[in-house]
């Protein structure tokens, strides 16, 4: 129970995160390209995550399947921050 | 609760508000969002440590459990279990003896004949004792007759041989 409210809490404060990354974006439009490099390097990062999940699943002492749904509930929860973000209009 | 401030901060913070106050909201909702996940790991801790203890407290429950019947048992030993035999040590003592005396009889009558007669002997003994007990019934004529089988004629010769056997028996001692 209190595990499951821990995770949901770490998804939360992501998806804010994301959300507050897109609302940077919608201050100024030179910030948008900011905004925009921001995400990529999230993207790669990401990307590099899953290639290598083997050496940084053993160093942070994790299940490869626990790693594998950290690495997919990050990515979802940026999404839906940055997603909802844009969609309900800057 | 604080996870409910923190989603409501996060959505106030996607509405139209206005560009400041949403950034207000979201950064509220962030703070939010940290001080729920340090919640929840305090959270994590202490029902770990009530798990422990409860599993802690049941070995105890059982432990003492035991120790209660075990010290119960003992005192119903002790009342029911604790009595005196319902012979008096003397009736014991005579039991005992003459249980010992017939059991050095038995080995004493057992070892004669084990030991010097061949069972041509035996069988004879126990004809004999069979025609000494039925002679307690029927009469000497029968016994010729009918178990030695001699009829008619021959009822001399069987009484001879019957006399021969009570003889027999008698010197042997059977």
């Amino acid at each position: 129970m209190a595990k499951a409210i821990y995770l949901s809490a770490w998804f939360i404060t992501g998806c804010i995160a994301s959300s507050l990354v897109a609302w940077l974006g919608s201050l100024h439009p030179a910030l948008v390209q900011v905004v925009l490099c921001i995400y990529l390097i999230a993207l790669a990062v990401w990307g590099m995550c899953w290639l290598t999940d083997d050496a940084i699943a053993k160093f942070l002492k994790v299940d490869l399947i626990d790693y594998y749904a950290i690495l997919i509930a990050t990515g979802t929860s940026a999404i839906i921050g940055g997603l909802l973000c844009w969609l309900l209009g800057n | 609760m604080l996870g409910g401030t923190a989603v409501l901060c996060w959505l106030l913070g996607l509405s139209p508000l206005g560009k400041l106050p949403k950034g207000v909201f979201l950064m509220l909702g962030f703070g939010c969002g940290l001080q729920l996940i340090q919640e929840a790991e305090g959270l994590i801790y202490d029902e770990a440590i009530a798990k422990i203890n409860k599993s802690l407290n049941h070995g105890l429950d059982a432990k003492t459990l035991a120790l209660q019947t075990l010290a119960a048992e003992q005192e119903l030993q002790m009342q029911f279990g604790g009595q005196q035999p319902t012979y008096s040590q003397e009736v014991l003592n005579e039991l005992r003896e003459s249980l010992e005396h017939l059991v050095k009889e038995e080995i004493a009558n057992a070892a004669p004949d084990t030991s010097a007669s061949t069972s041509a002997d035996r069988n004879r003994k126990s004809f004999y004792l069979a025609v000494k007990s039925l002679l307690e019934v029927h009469s000497h004529t029968y016994i010729i007759e009918e178990i030695l089988g001699y009829r008619g004629r021959k009822f001399n010769e069987g009484n001879t041989a019957l006399q021969n056997l009570l003889e027999e028996g008698k010197n042997n001692g059977w």
